[in-house]
């Protein structure tokens, strides 16, 4: 019997069945933004519009919320992501973080369920007669598995089972021919960093090792340009870009659709009246190169190696002992990631399957 | 302006400032994203609910008009009609265009590439 795998992400969320991703009803995409917004007439978008929605109703506009999904109001994680996002959070009244939105407190379980709630209809996906695996990072602690489920069992998938991230990673490698013995998977999401090596001797993948960094991701790579955009802008006009939520938050959202297009292209730009209109020159254009992007992930990357440091102590492995290295994510998109990372463990990079796509693919395959 | 030679600019995700008086005479403002816009008719995502008959102002950035010493151009308009009323996706038609505007407008609609920023390649 077919198995639904749906790789419920930080930036975007996947579903595949038996090993092919599901197209939405578009035709066209497989990724579905992992963005909920409220509208002021009550009607509720999730996916591409909603994330449009962002540079017009920031503050009713959610994502990134799997950041903070199981985390308590007061924790170290949840205090980051309030200095971080244009969002407004408050404490609800159990103790967990809630959305301020015109529709009211909205929790980050609830947003995951609305975006497992559209990925099923879009998706034409029928969660009642399959089985469901949904995948999370390999370090989400007890109380994020337990909400992730909820929100899954909220959604209407039922009974779900819950798989680590790498380990779905490696499932899909092996069922598209990867003969590795000793595989490391690498996987920088929009908004977490896994990374695991994985014994493929046998038929099923096994964690040897494995640390994420629930705070690392595609994400930062925005951050870091934005902060970038917003220095630039202070130093020559004396105009700071940050002075307004909503407007900070354009100037991300534009540094990371310049992201996205800087993996094909050498440059990107954006007029700075698309992000704050009351600017004094909005008709001055921003330029953002590969060499810059490039700069800004450098220091992003090196914390990811010294994730990759950490894992191999624990498996007692060298680089060297690693045969192949599966990628995922989307920000494994980036020519820096790719080459950073070939670089770091000298041998090539299994490719050949989407990195956005690959862990909801895994999900499909694997046996209990 | 000559409707019959300038083209209808679609797939855009122009951000525009929208002025508008509310049922209640009361003056609002919200942020929106211009997605089509021609020599006439224009759409609109907005980021509040619009009633159908309500004039609007529309502030944008066009593109390569540096020389001009106004960055913004203010476009008025009606709404003509919801296109996708669920989604806030408005129809809006030209009321009166002063000369700049108009000017401004038709030199946007002609430019080969009106996308203004990065997204055309990263969709």
């Amino acid at each position: 019997m077919h198995r639904i795998g749906i790789d419920l992400g930080t930036t975007n969320t996947v579903a595949a069945v038996g090993g092919c991703a599901c197209p939405l009803d578009d035709g066209e995409r497989t990724t579905l933004p992992s963005v909920v917004a409220f509208l002021p007439n009550g009607r509720l978008q999730v996916g591409e519009l909603a994330r449009r929605r962002r540079a017009i109703d920031g503050s009713n506009t959610l994502f990134s919320s799997k950041r903070i999904i199981g985390r308590r109001y007061d924790s170290h994680e949840v205090r980051n992501f309030r200095d971080r996002y244009p969002l407004e959070l408050e404490e609800a009244p159990d103790g967990w973080p809630a959305f301020r939105t015109r529709a009211g407190l909205i929790s980050p379980t609830e947003v995951a369920t609305h975006v497992l709630d559209a990925l099923i209809t879009r998706t034409g996906i029928e969660p009642e007669d399959t089985p469901v695996t949904v995948t999370v990072p390999a370090s989400f602690s007890g109380p994020q598995r337990k909400a992730t489920a909820e929100a899954a069992a909220r959604a209407g998938l039922g009974e779900v089972s819950l798989l680590e991230e790498p380990v779905a990673t490696a499932w899909a490698y092996m069922a598209c021919g990867s003969r590795s013995e000793r595989a490391f998977v690498y996987d920088l999401g929009g908004g977490t960093f896994d990374c695991a090596v994985v014994d493929c001797t046998s038929g099923a993948p096994r964690l040897l090792a494995h640390t994420s960094d629930l705070t690392l991701g595609g994400d930062d790579v925005d951050h870091r340009l934005a902060g970038w955009v917003r220095h630039s802008v202070l130093e020559k006009y004396n105009w700071d870009l940050a002075s307004y939520s909503e407007v900070y938050d354009r100037v991300l959202s534009e540094c990371e659709l310049a992201k996205i297009a800087l993996s094909t292209e050498e440059r990107a730009e954006f007029l700075l009246g698309q992000v704050d209109p009351e600017c004094p020159v909005p008709d001055e254009p921003l330029v953002i190169t590969r060499q810059l992007l490039d700069v800004q992930c450098r220091e992003l990357l090196q914390r990811s190696f010294s994730a990759c440091d950490a894992v191999l102590r624990q498996a007692n492995l060298q680089a060297k002992d690693i045969d192949t290295v599966f990628l995922a994510g989307g920000s494994s998109y980036l020519a820096v990631v790719q080459d950073g990372v070939e670089s770091y463990f000298g041998t090539s990079l299994a490719m050949g399957m989407e990195p956005t796509e690959v862990v909801a693919i895994g999900a499909s395959l694997a046996r209990e | 302006m000559d409707s019959e030679v300038l083209p209808t600019r679609t797939d855009l995700q122009l951000l525009t400032r929208v002025r508008f008086r509310d049922a209640t005479g009361e003056d609002r403002e919200c942020f929106g994203n211009l997605l089509e816009l021609g020599p006439r008719l224009a759409r609109l995502e907005s980021g509040r609910t619009l009633e159908a008959g309500c004039h609007i102002v529309l502030q944008v950035v066009f593109p390569g008009q540096r020389h001009y010493p106004r960055s913004h151009v203010a476009l008025n308009y009606i709404v003509r009609d919801s296109h996708d009323e669920a989604n806030l996706l408005y129809d809006l038609e030209t009321t009166v265009l002063e000369k700049e505007s108009h000017e401004r407008l038709a030199l946007y609609l002609r430019r080969e590439n009106a996308t203004p920023c990065a997204r055309s390649e990263a969709r």
